[in-house]
Protein backbone atom coordinates (compact mmCIF):
# COMPACT_ATOMS: atom_id res chain seq x y z
CA UNK A 1 0.00 0.00 0.00
CA UNK A 2 2.58 2.53 0.98
CA UNK A 3 4.91 1.58 -1.92
CA UNK A 4 1.90 1.56 -4.37
CA UNK A 5 1.25 5.26 -3.07
CA UNK A 6 5.14 6.22 -3.26
CA UNK A 7 4.61 5.03 -7.25
CA UNK A 8 1.43 6.86 -7.52
CA UNK A 9 3.16 10.15 -6.43
CA UNK A 10 6.45 9.80 -8.53
CA UNK A 11 3.99 9.29 -11.58
CA UNK A 12 1.91 12.12 -11.08
CA UNK A 13 5.50 14.25 -10.23
CA UNK A 14 7.14 12.95 -13.31
CA UNK A 15 4.26 13.67 -15.10
CA UNK A 16 3.90 17.30 -14.70
CA UNK A 17 7.49 17.87 -16.32
CA UNK A 18 6.37 16.35 -19.33
CA UNK A 19 3.34 18.04 -19.85
CA UNK A 20 4.57 21.73 -19.00
CA UNK A 21 7.75 20.69 -21.74
CA UNK A 22 5.53 19.03 -23.80
CA UNK A 23 2.92 22.26 -23.78
CA UNK A 24 6.03 24.87 -23.98
CA UNK A 25 7.00 22.82 -27.30
CA UNK A 26 3.79 22.77 -28.70
CA UNK A 27 3.86 26.92 -28.42
CA UNK A 28 7.11 26.84 -30.01
CA UNK A 29 6.48 24.64 -33.14
CA UNK A 30 3.05 26.63 -33.28
CA UNK A 31 4.68 30.17 -33.11
CA UNK A 32 7.57 29.20 -35.49
CA UNK A 33 5.12 27.77 -38.08
CA UNK A 34 2.97 30.58 -37.77
CA UNK A 35 6.10 33.06 -38.07
CA UNK A 36 6.45 31.06 -41.62
CA UNK A 37 2.72 30.18 -42.11
CA UNK A 38 1.99 32.31 -45.56
CA UNK A 39 5.13 31.14 -46.62
CA UNK A 40 4.86 27.29 -45.54
CA UNK A 41 1.50 27.27 -46.90
CA UNK A 42 2.04 28.83 -50.56
CA UNK A 43 5.21 26.62 -51.02
CA UNK A 44 3.35 23.57 -50.35
CA UNK A 45 0.30 24.48 -52.29
CA UNK A 46 3.33 25.31 -55.33
CA UNK A 47 4.78 21.98 -54.92
CA UNK A 48 0.49 19.58 -54.66
CA UNK A 49 -0.65 22.37 -57.64
CA UNK A 50 0.50 19.58 -60.24
CA UNK A 51 -0.84 16.56 -58.13
CA UNK A 52 -3.97 19.00 -57.07
CA UNK A 53 -4.97 19.81 -60.85
CA UNK A 54 -4.46 16.21 -62.08
CA UNK A 55 -6.93 14.84 -58.59
CA UNK A 56 -9.15 17.80 -59.63
CA UNK A 57 -9.43 17.24 -63.37
CA UNK A 58 -10.60 13.27 -62.27
CA UNK A 59 -12.82 14.32 -59.69
CA UNK A 60 -14.66 16.30 -62.26
CA UNK A 61 -14.92 13.08 -64.26
CA UNK A 62 -15.96 11.14 -62.01
CA UNK A 63 -18.21 13.75 -60.75
CA UNK A 64 -19.55 13.98 -64.36
CA UNK A 65 -19.91 10.55 -65.61
CA UNK A 66 -21.86 9.81 -61.99
CA UNK A 67 -23.61 13.62 -62.30
CA UNK A 68 -24.86 11.77 -66.33
CA UNK A 69 -25.46 8.23 -65.49
CA UNK A 70 -28.21 9.72 -62.26
CA UNK A 71 -29.48 12.34 -64.66
CA UNK A 72 -30.06 10.00 -67.72
CA UNK A 73 -27.00 10.96 -69.86
CA UNK A 74 -27.27 13.34 -72.38
CA UNK A 75 -30.37 15.10 -70.63
CA UNK A 76 -28.11 16.48 -68.06
CA UNK A 77 -25.43 17.55 -70.13
CA UNK A 78 -27.92 19.30 -72.65
CA UNK A 79 -29.60 20.77 -69.66
CA UNK A 80 -26.14 21.84 -68.38
CA UNK A 81 -25.53 23.63 -71.79
CA UNK A 82 -28.92 25.21 -71.70
CA UNK A 83 -28.05 26.19 -68.08
CA UNK A 84 -24.47 28.08 -68.86
CA UNK A 85 -26.67 29.71 -72.01
CA UNK A 86 -29.63 30.80 -70.20
CA UNK A 87 -26.84 32.38 -67.98
CA UNK A 88 -25.12 33.93 -70.87
CA UNK A 89 -28.37 35.58 -72.02
CA UNK A 90 -29.19 36.90 -68.44
CA UNK A 91 -25.84 38.42 -68.52
CA UNK A 92 -26.41 40.12 -71.65
CA UNK A 93 -30.02 41.46 -70.21
CA UNK A 94 -28.10 42.26 -67.23
CA UNK A 95 -25.76 44.64 -69.19
CA UNK A 96 -28.52 45.86 -71.11
CA UNK A 97 -30.97 47.33 -68.39
CA UNK A 98 -27.83 48.77 -66.77
CA UNK A 99 -26.65 50.27 -69.64
CA UNK A 100 -30.13 51.12 -70.88
CA UNK A 101 -30.12 53.09 -67.11
CA UNK A 102 -26.86 55.11 -67.75
CA UNK A 103 -28.58 56.25 -71.13
CA UNK A 104 -24.90 54.91 -72.73
CA UNK A 105 -25.06 53.35 -76.31
CA UNK A 106 -27.43 50.04 -76.43
CA UNK A 107 -24.23 48.37 -78.36
CA UNK A 108 -21.57 48.94 -75.95
CA UNK A 109 -24.34 47.22 -73.73
CA UNK A 110 -23.26 43.53 -75.14
CA UNK A 111 -19.95 44.02 -74.63
CA UNK A 112 -18.52 41.95 -71.66
CA UNK A 113 -17.64 42.95 -68.46
CA UNK A 114 -14.43 44.38 -69.38
CA UNK A 115 -15.77 47.18 -70.94
CA UNK A 116 -17.43 48.41 -67.32
CA UNK A 117 -14.02 48.72 -67.04
CA UNK A 118 -12.94 46.39 -64.83
CA UNK A 119 -9.74 44.85 -64.48
CA UNK A 120 -9.92 40.96 -64.30
CA UNK A 121 -7.21 38.91 -63.38
CA UNK A 122 -8.16 34.25 -64.66
CA UNK A 123 -7.56 32.06 -62.41
CA UNK A 124 -8.01 28.27 -61.90
CA UNK A 125 -9.98 26.74 -58.69
CA UNK A 126 -7.20 24.45 -56.88
CA UNK A 127 -9.71 23.16 -54.17
CA UNK A 128 -12.77 23.42 -51.95
CA UNK A 129 -12.21 23.95 -48.44
CA UNK A 130 -14.66 23.59 -45.83
CA UNK A 131 -18.19 24.13 -47.55
CA UNK A 132 -18.18 27.36 -48.84
CA UNK A 133 -14.50 28.42 -49.27
CA UNK A 134 -12.37 27.64 -52.39
CA UNK A 135 -8.59 27.97 -53.29
CA UNK A 136 -7.60 29.97 -56.20
CA UNK A 137 -4.19 29.44 -58.16
CA UNK A 138 -3.91 33.67 -57.82
CA UNK A 139 -2.00 35.46 -55.04
CA UNK A 140 -0.47 38.66 -54.30
CA UNK A 141 2.17 38.10 -57.14
CA UNK A 142 -1.29 38.22 -59.40
CA UNK A 143 -2.21 41.43 -57.87
CA UNK A 144 -4.76 40.46 -56.21
CA UNK A 145 -5.88 41.19 -52.53
CA UNK A 146 -8.35 40.66 -49.93
CA UNK A 147 -12.23 41.55 -50.17
CA UNK A 148 -12.03 41.89 -54.14
CA UNK A 149 -15.03 40.22 -55.79
CA UNK A 150 -14.58 36.89 -57.84
CA UNK A 151 -16.76 36.18 -60.84
CA UNK A 152 -17.25 34.21 -63.80
CA UNK A 153 -17.15 34.74 -67.49
CA UNK A 154 -21.13 35.13 -67.54
CA UNK A 155 -20.98 37.81 -64.76
CA UNK A 156 -22.30 35.11 -61.96
CA UNK A 157 -21.02 36.66 -58.24
CA UNK A 158 -18.89 33.76 -56.90
CA UNK A 159 -17.95 35.57 -53.49
CA UNK A 160 -14.78 37.79 -52.54
CA UNK A 161 -11.01 37.08 -52.11
CA UNK A 162 -10.83 36.07 -48.01
CA UNK A 163 -7.03 35.80 -47.61
CA UNK A 164 -4.43 36.18 -49.53
CA UNK A 165 -0.95 34.04 -49.84
CA UNK A 166 1.80 35.14 -52.25
CA UNK A 167 1.11 32.61 -55.03
CA UNK A 168 -2.85 31.82 -53.90
CA UNK A 169 -5.92 32.84 -52.27
CA UNK A 170 -8.89 31.50 -50.13
CA UNK A 171 -12.32 32.52 -51.98
CA UNK A 172 -15.42 32.93 -49.60
CA UNK A 173 -18.38 31.98 -51.69
CA UNK A 174 -21.88 34.18 -50.96
CA UNK A 175 -23.64 30.71 -49.56
CA UNK A 176 -21.11 31.05 -46.76
CA UNK A 177 -22.83 31.85 -43.44
CA UNK A 178 -21.38 35.37 -42.68
CA UNK A 179 -22.05 36.30 -46.49
CA UNK A 180 -24.33 39.17 -46.92
CA UNK A 181 -25.17 41.14 -49.96
CA UNK A 182 -27.67 43.97 -51.17
CA UNK A 183 -29.24 42.56 -54.19
CA UNK A 184 -32.14 44.13 -56.52
CA UNK A 185 -34.52 42.04 -58.21
CA UNK A 186 -33.75 42.60 -62.35
CA UNK A 187 -36.46 44.61 -63.78
CA UNK A 188 -36.72 45.49 -67.27
CA UNK A 189 -39.56 47.92 -67.04
CA UNK A 190 -37.92 51.42 -66.12
CA UNK A 191 -41.73 52.62 -64.70
CA UNK A 192 -41.80 50.20 -62.11
CA UNK A 193 -40.25 50.83 -58.61
CA UNK A 194 -36.92 48.67 -57.83
CA UNK A 195 -37.19 45.99 -55.46
CA UNK A 196 -33.92 45.47 -53.13
CA UNK A 197 -33.26 43.10 -50.70
CA UNK A 198 -30.58 41.08 -49.13
CA UNK A 199 -28.71 37.82 -50.12
CA UNK A 200 -27.95 35.73 -47.53
CA UNK A 201 -25.64 32.72 -47.09
CA UNK A 202 -27.36 29.81 -45.68
CA UNK A 203 -24.33 27.20 -45.72
CA UNK A 204 -23.88 24.08 -47.87
CA UNK A 205 -23.56 26.39 -50.78
CA UNK A 206 -26.69 27.39 -50.88
CA UNK A 207 -28.44 30.86 -50.12
CA UNK A 208 -31.82 32.60 -49.26
CA UNK A 209 -33.44 36.31 -49.66
CA UNK A 210 -34.37 38.11 -47.07
CA UNK A 211 -35.23 42.08 -46.40
CA UNK A 212 -37.79 42.22 -48.70
CA UNK A 213 -40.61 44.26 -47.48
CA UNK A 214 -44.03 42.55 -47.29
CA UNK A 215 -45.82 45.24 -49.82
CA UNK A 216 -43.17 44.58 -52.95
CA UNK A 217 -44.39 41.49 -55.37
CA UNK A 218 -41.39 39.44 -56.16
CA UNK A 219 -42.27 36.25 -58.40
CA UNK A 220 -40.77 32.65 -58.94
CA UNK A 221 -38.19 33.07 -61.40
CA UNK A 222 -36.93 36.54 -60.69
CA UNK A 223 -33.55 37.15 -61.28
CA UNK A 224 -31.19 39.10 -58.56
CA UNK A 225 -28.54 40.87 -59.15
CA UNK A 226 -26.29 42.95 -57.62
CA UNK A 227 -27.20 46.29 -56.29
CA UNK A 228 -23.54 47.82 -54.93
CA UNK A 229 -25.36 49.69 -52.08
CA UNK A 230 -23.00 48.22 -49.76
CA UNK A 231 -19.63 48.60 -51.91
CA UNK A 232 -17.60 45.53 -52.07
CA UNK A 233 -19.43 44.38 -55.37
CA UNK A 234 -20.18 45.95 -58.39
CA UNK A 235 -23.66 46.59 -59.85
CA UNK A 236 -25.54 44.29 -62.26
CA UNK A 237 -23.59 40.97 -61.05
CA UNK A 238 -25.80 37.61 -61.59
CA UNK A 239 -26.75 36.54 -58.03
CA UNK A 240 -29.72 33.85 -58.56
CA UNK A 241 -33.06 33.09 -59.61
CA UNK A 242 -35.70 33.39 -56.95
CA UNK A 243 -37.59 29.74 -56.66
CA UNK A 244 -40.22 29.93 -53.93
CA UNK A 245 -41.59 33.09 -52.08
CA UNK A 246 -42.17 32.96 -48.79
CA UNK A 247 -44.53 35.75 -47.38
CA UNK A 248 -45.97 35.80 -43.57
CA UNK A 249 -47.97 38.92 -43.15
CA UNK A 250 -47.05 39.14 -39.42
CA UNK A 251 -43.41 39.56 -40.49
CA UNK A 252 -42.26 42.64 -41.78
CA UNK A 253 -40.25 41.19 -44.67
CA UNK A 254 -40.88 38.67 -46.94
CA UNK A 255 -37.98 35.97 -47.76
CA UNK A 256 -37.53 33.81 -50.81
CA UNK A 257 -35.63 30.45 -51.95
CA UNK A 258 -33.22 31.24 -54.55
CA UNK A 259 -31.21 29.16 -56.73
CA UNK A 260 -27.91 30.64 -57.28
CA UNK A 261 -26.25 31.02 -60.25
CA UNK A 262 -22.62 29.85 -59.33
CA UNK A 263 -22.14 26.47 -59.76
CA UNK A 264 -18.83 25.20 -58.62
CA UNK A 265 -19.12 21.66 -61.36
CA UNK A 266 -19.38 23.48 -64.33
CA UNK A 267 -16.55 26.35 -63.89
CA UNK A 268 -13.19 26.01 -64.64
CA UNK A 269 -12.17 29.18 -64.69
CA UNK A 270 -12.83 32.21 -62.23
CA UNK A 271 -12.07 36.35 -63.04
CA UNK A 272 -11.44 38.21 -59.99
CA UNK A 273 -11.95 42.00 -60.38
CA UNK A 274 -8.65 44.00 -59.03
CA UNK A 275 -9.99 47.43 -59.68
CA UNK A 276 -13.10 47.83 -58.17
CA UNK A 277 -12.20 49.23 -54.84
CA UNK A 278 -9.84 51.35 -56.19
CA UNK A 279 -12.32 53.34 -58.57
CA UNK A 280 -15.03 53.65 -56.16
CA UNK B 1 9.00 2.53 -36.64
CA UNK B 2 10.87 5.47 -38.91
CA UNK B 3 9.84 3.93 -42.01
CA UNK B 4 6.09 3.45 -40.70
CA UNK B 5 6.35 7.36 -39.91
CA UNK B 6 7.34 8.44 -43.54
CA UNK B 7 4.44 6.49 -45.03
CA UNK B 8 1.72 7.53 -42.90
CA UNK B 9 3.43 11.28 -43.38
CA UNK B 10 3.10 10.75 -47.12
CA UNK B 11 -0.30 8.82 -46.61
CA UNK B 12 -1.79 12.28 -44.87
CA UNK B 13 -0.43 14.48 -47.73
CA UNK B 14 -1.98 12.27 -50.37
CA UNK B 15 -5.02 12.51 -48.23
CA UNK B 16 -4.76 16.30 -47.68
CA UNK B 17 -4.06 16.73 -51.41
CA UNK B 18 -7.21 14.44 -52.29
CA UNK B 19 -9.92 16.32 -49.88
CA UNK B 20 -8.39 19.41 -51.24
CA UNK B 21 -8.85 18.88 -55.03
CA UNK B 22 -10.69 15.38 -55.99
CA UNK B 23 -13.29 15.36 -53.08
CA UNK B 24 -14.45 19.23 -53.93
CA UNK B 25 -16.09 17.63 -56.88
CA UNK B 26 -18.07 14.87 -55.06
CA UNK B 27 -18.88 16.74 -51.86
CA UNK B 28 -22.50 15.29 -50.30
CA UNK B 29 -24.87 18.04 -50.20
CA UNK B 30 -21.79 20.46 -49.96
CA UNK B 31 -19.85 18.44 -47.40
CA UNK B 32 -15.97 17.28 -48.36
CA UNK B 33 -14.84 14.37 -46.47
CA UNK B 34 -12.06 14.78 -44.13
CA UNK B 35 -10.08 11.79 -45.09
CA UNK B 36 -6.77 13.12 -42.87
CA UNK B 37 -8.95 12.67 -39.66
CA UNK B 38 -10.23 9.51 -40.48
CA UNK B 39 -6.97 8.24 -40.87
CA UNK B 40 -5.80 9.94 -37.76
CA UNK B 41 -8.70 8.27 -35.56
CA UNK B 42 -8.00 4.99 -37.42
CA UNK B 43 -4.46 4.95 -35.81
CA UNK B 44 -5.40 6.48 -32.37
CA UNK B 45 -8.31 3.93 -32.45
CA UNK B 46 -5.62 0.78 -33.44
CA UNK B 47 -2.90 1.50 -31.47
CA UNK B 48 -2.36 -0.66 -28.47
CA UNK B 49 -0.21 1.41 -26.58
CA UNK B 50 -1.10 2.86 -23.49
CA UNK B 51 0.38 5.90 -23.63
CA UNK B 52 0.27 9.57 -25.14
CA UNK B 53 3.22 9.85 -27.76
CA UNK B 54 1.42 8.34 -31.03
CA UNK B 55 -1.10 10.25 -30.22
CA UNK B 56 1.04 13.38 -30.14
CA UNK B 57 2.84 12.30 -32.78
CA UNK B 58 -0.01 11.62 -35.36
CA UNK B 59 -1.78 15.13 -33.67
CA UNK B 60 1.41 16.76 -35.03
CA UNK B 61 1.58 15.31 -38.48
CA UNK B 62 -2.45 14.80 -39.66
CA UNK B 63 -2.94 18.81 -37.64
CA UNK B 64 0.34 19.81 -39.58
CA UNK B 65 -0.79 18.97 -43.20
CA UNK B 66 -5.00 19.92 -42.28
CA UNK B 67 -3.66 23.42 -41.54
CA UNK B 68 -1.58 23.56 -44.27
CA UNK B 69 -4.52 23.46 -46.72
CA UNK B 70 -6.92 25.41 -44.27
CA UNK B 71 -7.34 28.95 -44.46
CA UNK B 72 -6.82 28.94 -40.32
CA UNK B 73 -3.74 29.76 -38.26
CA UNK B 74 -1.01 27.06 -37.84
CA UNK B 75 -1.93 25.25 -34.82
CA UNK B 76 -5.61 25.05 -34.73
CA UNK B 77 -5.53 21.62 -36.42
CA UNK B 78 -2.98 20.16 -34.82
CA UNK B 79 -4.41 21.81 -31.42
CA UNK B 80 -8.10 20.30 -31.79
CA UNK B 81 -6.42 16.50 -33.00
CA UNK B 82 -4.63 16.34 -29.56
CA UNK B 83 -7.38 17.25 -27.67
CA UNK B 84 -9.54 15.04 -29.07
CA UNK B 85 -7.21 12.13 -29.36
CA UNK B 86 -6.62 12.50 -26.09
CA UNK B 87 -10.00 12.19 -25.03
CA UNK B 88 -10.39 9.52 -27.42
CA UNK B 89 -7.91 7.43 -25.87
CA UNK B 90 -9.16 8.13 -22.06
CA UNK B 91 -12.42 6.73 -23.10
CA UNK B 92 -10.64 4.08 -25.10
CA UNK B 93 -9.02 3.17 -21.98
CA UNK B 94 -11.54 2.91 -20.04
CA UNK B 95 -14.06 0.85 -21.76
CA UNK B 96 -11.50 -1.55 -23.82
CA UNK B 97 -12.90 -4.73 -23.58
CA UNK B 98 -10.09 -7.39 -22.55
CA UNK B 99 -9.98 -9.25 -26.10
CA UNK B 100 -9.29 -5.87 -27.67
CA UNK B 101 -11.33 -7.17 -31.13
CA UNK B 102 -12.70 -3.34 -31.46
CA UNK B 103 -16.22 -4.45 -32.59
CA UNK B 104 -17.64 -1.91 -35.40
CA UNK B 105 -20.58 -0.01 -32.91
CA UNK B 106 -17.85 1.03 -30.03
CA UNK B 107 -15.85 1.84 -33.20
CA UNK B 108 -18.87 4.21 -34.51
CA UNK B 109 -19.75 5.68 -31.22
CA UNK B 110 -16.76 6.74 -30.57
CA UNK B 111 -15.22 7.88 -33.99
CA UNK B 112 -18.84 10.11 -34.19
CA UNK B 113 -18.13 11.47 -30.48
CA UNK B 114 -14.50 12.64 -31.69
CA UNK B 115 -15.90 13.87 -34.73
CA UNK B 116 -18.93 16.27 -33.44
CA UNK B 117 -16.41 17.32 -30.57
CA UNK B 118 -13.79 17.88 -33.73
CA UNK B 119 -15.92 19.89 -35.97
CA UNK B 120 -17.27 21.88 -32.85
CA UNK B 121 -14.25 23.11 -31.51
CA UNK B 122 -12.78 24.16 -34.77
CA UNK B 123 -16.10 25.87 -35.61
CA UNK B 124 -15.49 28.18 -32.52
CA UNK B 125 -11.63 28.35 -33.25
CA UNK B 126 -12.39 29.23 -36.83
CA UNK B 127 -14.87 32.15 -35.87
CA UNK B 128 -12.92 33.65 -33.27
CA UNK B 129 -9.50 33.46 -35.59
CA UNK B 130 -10.92 34.05 -38.93
CA UNK B 131 -14.23 35.53 -38.34
CA UNK B 132 -16.35 32.70 -39.93
CA UNK B 133 -20.51 32.44 -38.83
CA UNK B 134 -20.54 30.73 -35.64
CA UNK B 135 -24.29 30.02 -37.01
CA UNK B 136 -22.10 26.81 -38.72
CA UNK B 137 -22.08 25.29 -35.24
CA UNK B 138 -26.05 24.58 -35.87
CA UNK B 139 -25.75 23.96 -39.23
CA UNK B 140 -26.89 20.87 -41.19
CA UNK B 141 -22.88 21.36 -42.64
CA UNK B 142 -21.72 19.67 -39.54
CA UNK B 143 -24.03 16.50 -39.81
CA UNK B 144 -23.37 16.35 -43.40
CA UNK B 145 -19.45 15.99 -42.80
CA UNK B 146 -19.94 13.64 -40.25
CA UNK B 147 -22.01 11.26 -42.08
CA UNK B 148 -19.32 11.43 -45.13
CA UNK B 149 -16.39 11.26 -42.87
CA UNK B 150 -18.08 8.36 -41.40
CA UNK B 151 -18.76 6.27 -44.46
CA UNK B 152 -14.88 6.87 -45.50
CA UNK B 153 -13.99 6.02 -41.27
CA UNK B 154 -16.35 2.52 -41.76
CA UNK B 155 -14.53 1.56 -44.99
CA UNK B 156 -11.30 2.48 -43.45
CA UNK B 157 -12.06 -0.02 -40.29
CA UNK B 158 -12.91 -2.81 -42.03
CA UNK B 159 -9.75 -2.42 -44.25
CA UNK B 160 -7.24 -2.05 -41.18
CA UNK B 161 -8.84 -4.25 -39.04
CA UNK B 162 -8.75 -6.98 -42.02
CA UNK B 163 -6.02 -6.55 -43.35
CA UNK B 164 -3.25 -4.55 -41.62
CA UNK B 165 -4.28 -5.44 -38.23
CA UNK B 166 -4.61 -9.04 -39.20
CA UNK B 167 -1.06 -8.73 -41.50
CA UNK B 168 0.61 -7.34 -38.22
CA UNK B 169 -0.92 -9.91 -35.89
CA UNK B 170 0.45 -13.34 -38.34
CA UNK B 171 3.68 -10.98 -38.65
CA UNK B 172 3.35 -10.21 -41.94
CA UNK B 173 3.41 -6.85 -42.07
CA UNK B 174 6.00 -5.85 -39.50
CA UNK B 175 6.89 -2.22 -40.49
CA UNK B 176 3.00 -1.28 -39.54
Amino acid sequence: MKNQTGVSINKKSSALPKIVIGGVAFFVIVFVFNLFGSQIKNSFQIASYPLESRFFTAGESVSSFFGSFLKAGALYKENENLKTENLNLLSQISLLVQKQEDGKDINEALANCKDLGFSLVPAGIIGLDEQDMVSINKGSADGVAQGMPVINQQNVLFGKVFKVYKNFSKVILISEKSSLIDVEVQNVDDTLSKIYGAVKGKGGLSVFLDLIPVDQEIKEGDVLITSALEGTFPKGLLVGKITKVEKNDQKPFQQAQIEPFFNLKNTDNLFIITNYKNEK
Amino acid sequence: MWLKVMLLTISFYMLAVLQNSFFSYLSFLGAVPNLVFVLFFLLIFFDKQRDYYPVVLWSVIAGFFIDVFSFTYFGVAIGLLLIVGILAKKIQKSLREPRQEFPLPYFLSLFIATSISYEILFKICAHFLNGISLAEILSLGILYNIIYNTFFAIIGFFVYKKVIANAVNKNQLKLL
